[in-house]
């Protein structure tokens, strides 16, 4: 019996429509956040210079701690998960029925 | 060849669902855009329940203003390939497949 991690079995196009999905969440997120941060003048619709240089701000920032979360989600799960063990979810193993205080029972040794 | 003014297009399942999710992304951009400039607009001493023209002069601006940074932020964001691929997909785990090599189960 195998289990598999992600969706191996998905055709593309769904793979497609899945990232675009994703994208969009992201994208209006995004939008959202850096206007609630950037855009304080209302006296005029127009963007200003100074708004346009805090939207690429925002925008770096953002995608940049995107990435370090990403990375250090993916090492923290790398460091604790056995082999075998479905990512976010945790183990059913005897050993760490005893131990269910959240976190402490993905580390190595328990409490 | 002339074709029926009826017909549509053949339009894939797969085209279907991008176009589902372009609608579902403007409509998510309309709701945040709402609460955003009623957010900023809002004249918080609540003195009259209708909207003065203050407020509505502010909204007329924050959502041509909206519009514009989601434009804006948008080109940015499809400029690369990395930035799209970077917000489209989560951190999904390495695509190996787990064997579950105990057979007992099996009688």
């Amino acid at each position: 019996m195998s289990v598999s991690i992600t969706g191996l079995d998905q055709q593309p196009e769904d793979i497609d429509s899945k990232t675009f999905r994703e994208f969009a969440k992201s994208y209006n997120k995004i939008s959202e956040q850096c206007f609630m941060d950037c855009a304080n003048d209302f006296t005029t619709s127009e963007v200003r210079r100074k708004e346009d240089t805090c939207i690429n701000n925002c925008l770096s920032k953002y995608l940049d701690m995107t990435r370090r979360v990403a990375m250090r989600f993916q090492e923290y799960h790398m460091m604790v998960m056995e082999p075998g063990q479905t990512p976010g979810i945790p183990s059913t193993s005897s050993e760490n029925q005893s131990n269910k205080s959240g976190l402490s029972s993905y580390l190595p040794g328990g409490s | 060849m002339m074709t029926s003014p009826n017909t549509m297009p053949d339009v894939s399942d797969a085209q279907m669902k991008i176009l589902t999710h372009m609608e579902e992304m403007v409509v998510d951009t309309f709701n945040r855009m709402r609460l955003t400039c009623a957010t900023k607009c809002t004249n918080k001493k609540f003195d009259v329940s209708d909207v003065i023209k203050q407020e509505a002069v502010c909204i007329d601006r924050c959502v041509a203003k909206y519009m514009e940074f989601h434009d804006l932020i948008g080109k940015r964001l499809s400029r690369d390939k990395d930035t799209y691929d970077l917000l489209s997909n989560p951190p999904v785990f390495e695509k190996t497949e787990v064997e579950n090599s105990t057979s007992d189960n099996v009688r």
